[in-house]
């Protein structure tokens, strides 16, 4: 697999693997993106900052991304210096301190310059109801997980996407657990789906019965009419 | 003044330094006090205090005509008192008028060849003799129209005022007689001559009659009467466009019941796999129209995989269309294939654009959905505890949008219920005096909520009374005048209807 990787020489514009597109090809890149945030215990005198946060991007295999991804813009709040943070190894992370919550604007470049970047928003969350979070007891973490969809890519971008070597040795773990959650929101969709099901033949049954009705009414009312033209 | 325009000028007084003093009393003995009624800069103007002052007075400006005369080629030309002939008078009268000198004596009159006539087709007697008798014209009095019409020009309406009645036993033309008269010897006569007949000029009097009196109606028409017509006309368009509207209301309750029955007869799919596969071929046997894709799209369904909802929801519609509503209303007569979920349940855009995007994208929902369909499924995600915005596995976001689709669905149901039932409502309460003049049992149109208890038994499970789909806070009823005014609006319509045909029985 590696020496499938060494032989690509690089982005060469204008040539056919870099123009043509692998027809009907699909490739999914999963990744997970989101801050951890910790409170200071105090507010800190020289700048009013209250907690310490991080905002990370990583991908969910444990794979390296910069076969694909030629760097990430990461654009913070106009009061922090410096607000656009540049970055290009995984994990894409900002480490910083700060008071409030803000959005921040995620743009991942591409390898291939044809591709678009793509846009994440993300809102940084510092403050929290839980109160396992609020003793300081763990750290705040506001996760979520996304699908890169690259759909027919060039062939030079097709390879790079299917070459990809590993990050870390050790074991690669996210904080929250990704899987268990895809399975408990699904049986929740199914459920609500259900239900809403019902209702719906239960809405359109009823439905059926008042314009019967008023198709009764209507007929009663004409037949009425007629006779009593005379009378009004 | 002086000393200000000085000090503009920047000119200095050769004697202030020195004689200060001195300059003070000479000014005060020697100068004229202003005069009251003088203003400042024209007692400036005037006073001659000091010979060498600057005068104020404006320099002289050159004597200019405010419009330049003009300037012409030829300078001053001589024009003449002279007779001249008109060559489209009769009469050979001298008139005399201004002619420029310089001008050709011999020029006929510019304005003779404006004199156009018509040329009439006279008769000899013969052809009168053989062809142009008639019973109410004698010939005299065919001359006479004749002679009329070639003094007049055809004016009609000269020739008709001209028209001596008592020459003629005092009968009196209408203009329509005349002119068929005219036309009709004109045209025979063209046609002995020879002309061809679709060039001939045909005057149908019975036409002209009716449409002079027409106009003189319309002219003489009172303002009353105009006010009531255009209000008629503009009542008649609002009582269409009304109609227009209930019809499309029809129709989307239509749709939504179809679409309704859709989703049911797919849940039923899924759940019994061998029973409808083989039932569904039959069924679409019995459709009307027979569509192409039926036949590959039977393999699908036995094979039961429901992998694009779009597709599949296409497929079942035919079918559902004959299952659930055999008493199909006129606006589906031709079963037509087409898929549902475009009219009802929520879109999303699903074209695959080369290129990346990311999954979560496919949740977005697209433009076309209003705001209180989004306010609507927000609502309902909160009261079945789902995150708006799940995690962005490829399946969870298909489900999800399932889910919301079927969530505006049944938002949709549920409005068309409530204004149903409102309608009907309002038809009972109009009607309530008829119908209990002819003892006609009114219960039997209330609405069903009371029949609660029925529809328990035709679910199975046991729904709770409580309805999730209430959370929904469909209010057509905002207050009571809108609803004021389109009763109002339903009594003006029968009314106007009436006086409508009444006016046309008339």
């Amino acid at each position: 697999m590696s020496s499938a990787f060494e032989c690509n020489e690089g982005y060469v514009p204008n040539s056919v693997s870099s123009t043509t597109r692998v027809k009907n090809s699909t490739i999914v890149k999963p990744f997970v993106y989101g801050n951890t945030a910790k409170y200071f215990g105090k507010k800190r005198e020289e700048d009013g900052h209250t907690h310490e946060w991080s905002f990370y991007l990583k991908p969910y295999e444990n794979e390296d991304p910069s076969t694909y991804i030629q760097r990430v813009q990461i654009k913070l709040h106009d009061s922090y210096p410096n607000p656009n943070r540049v970055l290009t190894k995984a994990p894409y992370e900002v480490r910083e301190t700060g008071w409030g919550e803000f959005e921040i604007t995620v743009k991942i470049y591409f390898v291939d310059p044809n591709e678009k970047p793509l846009t994440i928003f993300h809102l940084l969350k510092l403050f929290s109801t839980d109160p396992e979070v609020i003793q300081s007891k763990r750290h705040l973490v506001n996760e979520y997980y996304d699908e890169m969809v690259f759909h027919e890519p060039s062939h030079f971008f097709h390879q790079l996407l299917m070459n990809s070597k590993p990050l870390t040795e050790g074991i690669y773990e996210h904080e929250t657990n990704f899987k268990e959650k895809e399975e408990q929101t699904l049986e929740k969709m199914e459920n609500a789906r259900q239900i809403i099901r019902n209702e719906i033949s239960d809405l359109r049954e009823r439905l059926k019965l008042s314009q019967d009705k008023m198709q009764l009414l209507k007929e009663k009312i004409e037949s009425d009419d007629l006779a009593a033209d005379d009378v009004i | 003044m002086n000393s200000d325009v000085r000090d503009i000028l920047e000119i200095s007084e050769p004697n202030q330094p020195k004689l200060n003093k001195k300059k003070k009393s000479k000014r005060l003995s020697e100068s004229v006090k202003r005069p009251q009624g003088v203003h400042r800069e024209v007692w400036g103007l005037m006073s001659k205090d000091d010979p060498d002052q600057p005068p104020l007075i404006p320099a002289e400006e050159p004597k200019l005509y405010k419009h330049p005369k003009a300037k012409l080629r030829y300078g001053v030309r001589k024009w003449r008192w002279i007779e001249f002939k008109n060559p489209a008078r009769t009469d050979s009268a001298l008139f005399c008028h201004w002619r420029c000198a310089n001008d050709d004596p011999d020029k006929e009159y510019p304005f003779a060849k404006y004199n156009k006539r018509v040329q009439l087709n006279t008769y000899t007697e013969s052809e009168y003799a053989l062809h142009l008798k008639d019973d109410n014209w004698t010939k005299e009095e065919t001359d006479h129209l004749f002679e009329l019409c070639q003094t007049y020009d055809l004016r009609f309406f000269v020739i008709h005022d001209r028209w001596d009645p008592g020459k003629f036993q005092g009968k009196n033309r209408t203009i329509d007689e005349l002119k068929d008269r005219y036309y009709k010897v004109s045209g025979t006569i063209q046609k002995i001559r020879g002309m061809e007949e679709s060039k001939i000029f045909v005057f149908d009097m019975e036409h002209e009659q009716k449409r002079r009196e027409q106009l003189e109606k319309l002219f003489n028409r009172t303002k009353e009467q105009v006010d009531e017509e255009i209000y008629l006309i503009e009542e008649l368009k609002k009582i269409e466009v009304r109609k227009k509207e209930r019809e499309k209301k029809q129709q989307e309750v239509s749709k939504l019941l179809t679409a309704a029955g859709d989703l049911n007869n797919k849940t039923k799919l899924s759940e019994n796999k061998t029973s409808n596969a083989v039932s569904k071929p039959s069924k679409l046997k019995q459709r009307k129209n027979s569509v192409n894709s039926n036949d590959g799209s039977i393999s699908v369904v036995t094979s039961n995989k429901l992998t694009k909802t779009s597709q599949s929801e296409s497929l079942v519609s035919p079918s559902s269309v004959t299952s659930s509503l055999p008493e199909s209303k006129s606006s589906k007569k031709p079963i037509v294939f087409k898929p549902v979920t475009e009219s009802t349940g929520i879109k999303f855009p699903d074209n695959k654009v080369s290129g990346v995007s990311l999954r979560s994208f496919r949740t977005k929902l697209p433009q076309s959905v209003g705001l209180k369909k989004i306010k609507a499924i927000e609502q309902l995600l909160d009261e079945l505890q789902i995150e708006h915005k799940p995690i962005a596995t490829e399946n969870v976001c298909e489900k999800f949008n399932e889910l919301r689709s079927d969530i505006v669905l049944l938002y949709e149901l549920q409005q068309a219920l409530t204004s149903c039932e409102y309608e009907l409502q309002t038809l009972k309460h109009r009607y309530m005096p008829i119908l209990t003049a002819k003892n006609i049992d009114v219960s039997q149109f209330d609405t069903t909520e009371t029949n609660s208890a029925l529809l328990n038994t035709l679910n199975s499970a046991n729904t709770p009374q409580k309805r999730i789909s209430e959370i929904f806070d469909v209010s057509i009823t905002p207050g009571s005048a809108p609803m004021e005014r389109r009763r109002k609006a339903a009594l003006n319509q029968t009314n106007l209807m009436k006086r409508l045909r009444g006016r046309n029985a008339s």
